[in-house]
């Protein structure tokens, strides 16, 4: 194991979670979904990118869907939770509906 | 040449996409998933259609390399004349569906 580099995601996306107001995905299984694509993705880049969009490998182009990226905040607030739903605004969660894919906030022009 | 009827596929693009074949029921239309690995609701997706017992064939793009993932986008972009964002289902070449919706993909995929 390369362990020059590790973190514990499990505990940023909580500590974001409780830092900004939202909740975490209540689905176990897809919230460790989740943490592990952003731990594959900081194994790969670095960086906790978004784990729902497909990196530039840049950090300078990817600045906008580093985790939580500058969308989740709108799209929590417009559908409930974030592009990849791993954060829900503390409503959507207490109705315990199952998410589904929103809409891409994100300009087509900053994708690769 | 250029009537409406006579639309030119574009599956050259993807001959070297190393794609996974899952066996089963045939669809109406060929179905190609294009995914994330890292993804919640490509996961779901996923699940989904393994669930439902229909033939398809998927492939992690961000497990591609540069050209071959440009390539995929190309294809989505050509064929599809709209954005690649995950998962990305390919149905033929004139429908697709974007995003997990459970009960769009239920409706569009429900009587194989």
């Amino acid at each position: 194991m390369d362990d020059a580099k590790t973190i514990d995601v499990g505990q940023f996306v909580h500590n974001v979670a409780k830092n900004k107001g939202w909740r975490l995905n209540g689905d176990a299984e897809f919230l460790q979904s989740l943490v592990e694509g952003l731990e594959m993705n900081f194994q790969r880049l670095g960086y906790l990118q978004c784990p729902c969009r497909l990196s530039w490998d840049n950090r300078e182009k990817d600045k906008d869907i580093l985790c939580p990226c500058v969308y989740a905040a709108d799209d929590i607030a417009e559908y409930g939770h974030c592009f990849c739903s791993l954060f829900l605004s503390p409503e959507f969660a207490a109705l315990g509906t199952e998410p589904a894919s929103i809409p891409e906030r994100r300009p087509e022009s900053l994708f690769p | 040449m250029w009537g409406k009827k006579t639309k030119q596929p574009q599956g050259s693009l993807l001959e070297s996409i190393p794609f996974t074949t899952v066996e089963g029921r045939q669809a109406k239309q060929p179905l190609t998933v294009f995914a994330l690995s890292t993804c919640g609701f490509c996961r779901r997706a996923i699940t989904f259609l393994n669930d439902s017992t229909i033939a398809y064939r998927y492939v992690y793009v961000d497990k591609l390399d540069k050209p071959a993932q440009d390539a995929v986008r190309a294809y989505v972009k050509k064929t599809f004349h709209t954005m690649l964002s995950y998962p990305f289902l390919c149905i033929g070449e004139d429908d697709y569906l974007t995003g997990f919706i459970r009960a769009s993909w239920e409706k569009e995929l429900g009587n194989g």
